[in-house]
């Protein structure tokens, strides 16, 4: 095991994270907002969600530029989430609001 | 430790975290289906739309847990050039964040049990806790992680597996800030 310091030649997107960092912090303060419209709240509530979501994954978790072997397995597990929950809503009738 | 490359062209090891967050996602949609089902089957109070009137503390936490995030994917992105001052002081940024936001849901825990809200009470309760019990536990882990790979990276200093190391760290932890993400918008914004 080597015991000097090692270094990647990853690029350098520390810009990137600090305006992604941003931008999920915005998204949340419209979230909080929007959680006291009187119609299409939740619409607004899961595209803003889905978006922040987005972003984690895409950028920190760097599915943006890693291989979509990653993304596709994430894909699997995404799509088994929405029939499990779209099954429910329909079956116990979720009521969301 | 080699980085070993399989027949999908793609580290094994990072293959490995991500089919284990592939089954931590279907970890979570249980439990969320399971809250969403149960919520609104209480016979008895106090009900979501009672406790959860104003969500601003936990606005405030899911922005510590966002920027924990911030702090994580400057660690890696430190290690990878190399920097040792600035990985120990993101990764500690990232433990302590991590802390701070289990030390808030530790104080709405309690606020909630003083309002009458507990795992037996009513059938939201029991999903609430459930629910958030467990993320609060991934947390708890995801700490622990941090701190000892800091503890490793000060011992053993950058060794040509700690990059890979802090790398799967780091989509575990952004992992468990994505499934707040969801809670905070289905459990306490849509009450």
């Amino acid at each position: 095991m080597s015991h000097q310091p090692q270094t990647t030649h990853a690029p350098n997107r520390n810009r990137l994270y600090v305006i992604t960092f941003l931008a999920l912090g915005i998204l949340t303060m419209v979230e909080f907002a929007a959680s006291n419209l009187p119609a299409f709240k939740l619409p607004v509530l899961l595209v803003l969600a889905a978006t922040k979501a987005s972003l984690v994954a895409g950028i920190y978790m760097h599915l943006k530029f890693d291989s979509r072997a990653f993304t596709t397995l994430v894909a699997m597990g995404l799509f088994c989430a929405v029939i499990l929950v779209g099954a429910f809503s329909v079956v116990l009738n979720i009521h969301f609001d | 430790m080699e980085h070993s490359v399989g027949s999908l062209g793609v580290d094994t090891k990072k293959l490995g975290m991500w089919t284990f967050i592939g089954s931590e996602v279907m970890l979570f949609t249980g439990l969320i289906t399971t809250y969403l089902v149960f919520r609104g089957k209480s016979l008895a109070g106090p009900y979501p739309r009672e406790l959860f009137a104003d969500p601003t503390i936990v606005a405030i936490n899911t922005l510590v847990l966002l920027m924990s995030s911030l702090t994580m994917v400057l660690a890696l992105s430190a290690v990878e050039r190399g920097d040792r001052k600035q990985f120990f002081q993101f990764i500690l940024a990232t433990d302590a964040l991590g802390a701070l936001f289990l030390s808030v849901q530790v104080y709405e825990y309690k606020k909630l049990i003083e309002e009458g809200l507990n795992l037996g009470v009513n059938m939201f309760g029991a999903s609430f806790f459930t629910l958030t019990g467990f993320h609060g536990a991934h947390v708890a882990v995801g700490v622990m992680l941090l701190l000892s790979t800091a503890l490793r990276g000060a011992r053993y200093g950058f060794t040509k597996e700690f990059p890979l190391g802090v790398e799967m760290i780091g989509l575990y932890w952004h992992f468990v800030d994505l499934v707040w993400v969801v809670i905070f918008t289905l459990v306490y914004l849509l009450k």
